[in-house]
């Protein structure tokens, strides 16, 4: 009798206890926020998969604090090219299916803030401290109007890379090559001085005619780096609106076409990356161009694994500021950090914030700037134990006092592929540098009119 | 059989292995690849299985879907887009080739018109449509297996597929329906079957090869469909994307394109339609014939 009065007892409790962890569960409310994000596998995997692990811990701290909502992370994260991943963010919204959490470029923030598909976030940043550990100059590329609509997940320089190989060819000493950041960073190496350079070893047979100095093969940001190095200005900070600086204009045009039309440069416009760009660049046919700093991962792990990947890279490749345009100028390198936003559709934009305020941590970020070779987003990232292991992103760090960004303005693509548009004439030598400013300033007026002011 | 003839005969067949055997290379290189680290030219260089990898692992990581759920969602869109054109085309066919009624002959203009328009002139028309699906209650985007037919789901997809693929659908399935004999029909309404009694028990017998043929056409048109499922659902390794869209994953603008995955992947794409076409050939081939008359 008592055996089975006990075992009652014992079935009475496993039941209550039953009972109690199903009512606890039945407390709880799984809350699913939606992350997209944008990477090339397997180099920038962490972009969203820091989030699995921000969710656990998240979970943990809203049990902590009796809150009984739970987050469930779902991801979606491919290799899609920025035109259509953009499309999809416009037509998801549209459909009230937009993602909870969104990542892409910068510029963004000013056509999906004026549209009302994304939040402001000045408020319930305030709610988490460790926001206060991002590096200040990032904000600025996350501010539209006034408020901040954006929270940086990573940025990255444009240095300019050049080849010591073809360097000590020319006849440069291993200590003038080692000097050579100093000496952009001094402002005493200037761009016509590198153009000087790179022309030189065009006539001696180094590099192949074109090929002394390269930007990139298509549009980008990259360009407007040399536009702010001359003067240039594309905002302005009391309206708002666009600025296209015709003297500065005139000068980058003018360096443009001398680079191309006298210096042996520049014939890389049009050029597929994949196909030509990259394998000329590591295969030592150019002598100075403009990259990024995560490129220096797709060159070590795709492009020279075989001739010794990174060891190669740092024996072979030097890396400095893009030189100042006049002598004792200050050079100027270009950020495009790419940004978390949330959704005007998230109904738990508290909860997504915390999210990404678990990403924004010295060990998320360092694992997806360590990955993929982008820069730290974060105040005294360089003395975090992990991120010292990168010697590229440790020496590059700097440049960040030199950054520039894009404007935040919904008419920046027009105003970027105008600009654009008038470069390649130049480089192709149809358009003069003052034709090219006439051909700017005529186009921007017909398409932006009062949007933009010609200066 | 002449010398001359035998002549013909052989010089025929020189003309088509011309063509054939550029094909056939394009077929071998993919096979060759697929199985290869690198090829040159037809050469392997290095016998591997790792292209193949992607069958046991995400080949991007531990971010990125697996294949199978992808594979899965392109059968089902495939096989749900097929089943609706089959019976919707057989419906409309019907009454097209046997009745008389006002704007019958507008009515078979009109669908060659939308058969003229490029779909991608219309997404923008189409987007709307699947918003306003998509607010109907269980069938915009409740129903199991597919999603329902709102934006982002595979029923979604399959059903604008299905107004591309009708006029199409319409005119194969009017085609056969012409085909066959009134006498048939006629006797059985003489004996009192309905109109749709015969469509299904006298007609549609009669016109299985047609069935087949427009089957295996719709079925391909939706596995290897890329721009529509591009458009309307979110992400290459979303819930609802298509192989068509895990593929591209493979495929990078700026970041060198490992070719011999890609084959590996497009093989693997390619293996149910090989197999359709292995086993339905005959069918396939019917839908230029213009149909059997009186049926199989």
């Amino acid at each position: 009798m008592k055996k089975i009065s006990l075992l009652i007892l014992v079935g009475c409790v496993l039941l209550g206890g039953m009972f109690v962890t199903a009512f606890a569960q039945d407390n709880t409310q799984t809350i699913v926020i939606t992350v997209r994000t944008n990477a090339t596998p397997p180099m920038e995997n962490w972009r969203g998969n820091n989030f699995i692990l921000a969710a656990e811990e998240l979970n943990a701290d809203l049990e902590a604090a009796g809150d009984p909502r739970r987050v469930e992370v779902k991801i979606v994260q491919d290799h899609m090219n920025w035109g259509d991943y953009k499309k999809e963010f416009v037509l998801s919204y549209g459909a009230g299916k937009s993602p909870d959490i969104w990542l892409s470029g910068h510029e963004d923030v000013a056509t999906q803030a004026a549209a009302g598909r994304i939040i402001a976030l000045d408020s319930l940043l305030k709610e988490f401290p460790k926001f206060n550990n991002v590096i200040d100059a990032l904000w600025k590329s996350c501010t539209y109007k006034g408020s901040i609509w954006a929270v940086p997940q990573d940025t990255e320089a444009r240095p300019l890379y050049w080849n010591k190989s073809l360097l000590k060819q020319l006849g440069w000493s291993d200590e003038k090559i080692a000097g050579l950041p100093d000496a952009i960073k001094s402002g005493e190496f200037t761009l016509y001085d590198m153009l000087a350079t790179a022309k030189e070893a065009v006539d001696k047979g180094i590099v192949p005619d074109g090929n002394g100095f390269w930007t990139r093969p298509k549009n980008g940001g990259d360009f407007t780096a040399f536009y702010y190095d001359f003067g240039g200005q594309t905002i302005d900070p009391a309206s708002g609106k666009l600025v296209f600086d015709k003297a500065a204009g005139l000068k980058y045009y003018q360096f443009f076409y001398d680079a191309a039309q006298k210096y042996g440069s520049m014939k890389c416009l049009g050029l597929g990356w994949s196909e030509a760009w990259h394998p000329t660049i590591t295969g030592g046919k150019v002598l100075f161009w403009l990259g990024g700093t995560w490129q220096w991962a797709e060159w070590g792990t795709v492009y020279l694994k075989d001739k010794g990947g990174e060891d190669y890279e740092w024996k072979t490749f030097g890396f400095g500021l893009i030189p100042a345009a006049d002598k004792g100028g200050k050079p100027v390198t270009l950020s495009h950090p790419l940004v978390y936003m949330i959704s005007s559709q998230c109904k738990y934009p508290d909860l997504a914030l915390a999210l990404i305020a678990k990403v924004t941590d010295y060990g998320p970020n360092t694992r997806h700037a360590l990955s993929s070779t982008h820069l730290g987003i974060l105040k005294g990232q360089t003395n975090y134990i992990f991120y010292k292991k990168s010697r590229l992103l440790s020496d590059t760090l700097y440049m960040l006092d030199y950054t520039t960004f894009l404007p935040n303005n919904p008419y920046w693509g027009t105003y970027s592929t105008i600009t654009y548009n008038a470069l390649a004439a130049v480089v192709s030598g149809d358009l003069t540098p003052e034709k090219a400013v006439d051909f700017v300033v005529n186009e921007l007026t017909n398409e932006l009119g009062d949007k933009v002011i010609i200066r | 059989m002449s010398i001359r003839r035998m002549w013909r005969a052989g010089l025929a067949y020189i003309v088509l292995l011309i063509p054939t055997l550029f094909l056939l290379l394009g077929y071998a290189w993919l096979v060759i690849a697929s199985f290869s680290s690198r090829t040159e030219g037809l050469k392997p260089v290095g016998w591997t299985l790792n292209n193949w990898r992607f069958l046991w692992e995400s080949p991007f990581g531990s971010g990125y879907s697996n294949i199978w759920p992808v594979t899965m969602n392109t059968l089902v869109m495939s096989l749900v887009m097929t089943a609706i054109v089959v019976a919707v085309a057989s419906l409309a066919a019907y009454p097209l080739s046997r009745m008389k009624f006002a704007g019958r002959k507008g009515f078979l203009s009109l669908t060659l018109v939308l058969h003229a328009f490029p779909s991608v002139t219309l997404l923008i028309p189409i987007y709307f449509v699947l918003l306003w699906i998509q607010r109907i209650p269980v069938i915009g985007h409740e129903i199991p297996l597919i999603g329902g037919f709102g934006y982002n789901t595979l029923g979604g997809v399959a059903l604008v597929m299905v107004a591309f693929q009708l006029p199409f659908g319409i005119w194969v399935m009017k085609g056969f329906f012409d085909n066959i004999s009134w006498d048939m029909e006629r006797s059985a309404m003489i004996d009192g079957a309905s109109r749709l009694k015969i469509w299904w028990q006298i007609l549609m017998p009669n016109i299985k090869p047609g069935i087949a043929a427009l089957s295996i056409f719709s079925f391909l048109t939706a596995w290897n469909a890329y721009i529509i499922p591009v458009t309307f659902t979110i992400g290459r390794t979303g819930q609802s994307s298509v192989l068509s869209l895990y593929l591209q994953n493979f495929i990078s603008e700026s970041v060198m394109t490992e070719w011999n995955a890609v084959a590996a992947v497009g093989l693997f794409q390619l293996i149910p339609v090989l197999l359709f076409f292995l086993f339905t050939q005959e069918s396939l081939l019917s839908i230029y014939g213009g149909g059997k008359k009186g049926g199989v």
